[in-house]
């Protein structure tokens, strides 16, 4: 499998080759990755490719049926206990008593750890200060979400778990999630994170392992994906001018020209397309009305890759 | 060995006197005790030990009705809610041990009835 090429030190979390069946049902099969310190690294796919079981074998609370698993040098599951201490974890779809209240959530998990935070000052950084003495089951998921990230970063982790920490939000309160994430990052924590948002990965991960039915597809930088699956770019000009098509088709970057309308799709390989479809409306002097380029992204890598969309 | 036993316990006080069945539910059995005496209990007194049948005999069934429900049902329901709700996982992935928290639940469902039985039994004096 390739890996990007950066400073290898101890890995945080290091996977190798494991392997998860429900009955007959294979949820993972022969994964292997590893988690740098400092990064935030992201495992995605859609729902049901493993993403979810993959993280709570590392998280020590599952067990995988074949493979091994390192968390901080340590096993998950035989060093649960020292590992607890060290590591956060925030889980998909978790609840909490209904009519618990923030502070009291707060200092219940507090006293469950040798060396926690100060709860208040963490309740105000994750702007739940006004809803400190609010019930559980009045906070709207947003505040839901971040009480958990309080819960995760209580004990003051090496290592944070995120999984699906902004599913079911709203765009506004999903940025405020990445910036609390950044955060956490920047206190110079490791986060590993699932998400089925590629958005979400391409803006927050350093590092994304793409997983579709169990396996792992390719793992590297999101940008790095990008080029490596999708070198091709798109350049989108409207114009009136009959000619331009066929000029637009003669440039040598140039592997595809589709038109909508007065909209002309001209689709080719990075690096010259742009200049030369430039420097062709400049000669022929092409009136353009509107003229845009557009990247592949890592949803585009990810149809590539497994050959369906993300959401089906 | 118990981390958080005493503190979880108190938490699940507080939040089951928060529960709109919460009080209710530990002072009905003694309203009904109450409801029930009042309606019988004067006219049937044990013929041979003279102690109203609602002490010497509504008093224990009720009791141990009352214990059954706690234990089969109530105990039962709360760990079922909070096994679906996934609070148990989230916990699997804290230091609290799961004998910590049943033995916290345990507690707080022998300590209501305690109350309700105290209660009971001073509303049983007024037939002594």
């Amino acid at each position: 499998m390739l890996l990007t090429g950066m400073t290898m030190s101890q890995p945080v979390v290091r996977v190798a080759s494991i392997r998860k069946t429900y009955g007959a049902a294979v949820a993972v099969d022969d994964v292997s990755f590893d988690v740098q310190p400092g990064e935030i690294f992201g495992l995605i796919g859609p729902n049901g490719a493993g993403k979810t079981t993959t993280m709570e074998c590392v998280e020590g609370l599952r067990t995988c049926d074949r493979g091994a698993i390192s968390v901080l040098g340590l096993d998950p599951v035989r060093s649960a206990r020292a590992l607890q201490e060290r590591i956060g974890v925030q889980l998909q779809e978790a609840q909490l008593q209904k009519r618990i209240k923030v502070r009291e959530a707060v200092s219940f998990w507090a006293s469950l750890y040798r060396k926690p935070l100060n709860g208040d000052r963490l309740i105000e950084q994750l702007g739940l200060i006004d809803k400190r003495n609010a019930w559980f089951m009045t906070l709207s998921g947003g505040q839901k979400q971040r009480l958990f990230i309080a819960l995760a970063l209580i004990n003051d982790p090496e290592l944070v778990f995120l999984d699906e920490l902004t599913t079911g939000l709203d765009p506004q309160a999903r940025r405020a999630i990445w910036d609390l994430v950044r955060g956490i990052r920047q206190r110079g924590k490791t986060v590993f994170l699932t998400t089925h948002l590629m958005e979400e990965a391409e803006r927050l991960c350093d590092r994304v392992a793409i997983i579709d039915h169990g396996r792992i597809v390719d793992i590297g930088a999101p940008s790095a994906l990008v080029q490596r699956h999708c070198p091709e770019q798109t350049v989108i000009v409207t114009t009136d001018d009959a000619s331009a098509r066929e000029r637009f088709q003669a440039l040598s970057n140039v592997q595809s020209v589709s038109s909508q309308g007065l909209e002309l799709t001209v689709r080719g390989t990075r690096g010259d397309l742009v200049t030369q479809v430039i420097q062709c409306l400049a000669e022929h002097r092409i009136r353009a009305i509107d003229f845009r380029t557009e990247l592949p992204t890592l949803e585009d890598v990810f149809l590539k890759l497994t050959g369906h969309a993300i959401r089906n | 060995m118990m981390r958080g036993l005493w503190r979880l316990t108190w938490l699940e006080i507080k939040i089951f006197l928060r529960e709109p069945l919460g009080v209710f539910g530990t002072l009905l059995p003694v309203l009904i005790f109450v409801v029930f005496g009042r309606l019988f209990g004067r006219q049937m007194r044990g013929a041979s030990t003279g102690i109203p049948r609602a002490l010497s005999v509504d008093l224990p069934i009720f009791t141990s009705l009352l214990i059954g429900v706690s234990a089969v049902s109530s105990l039962v329901a709360i760990i079922a809610i909070y096994r679906e709700g996934g609070i148990l996982k989230r916990l699997r992935a804290t230091p609290i041990g799961p004998l910590t928290i049943l033995t916290a639940h345990v507690t707080v469902k022998l300590l209501f009835t305690a109350v309700t039985l105290a209660a009971m039994m001073l509303a049983g004096r007024r037939y002594r």
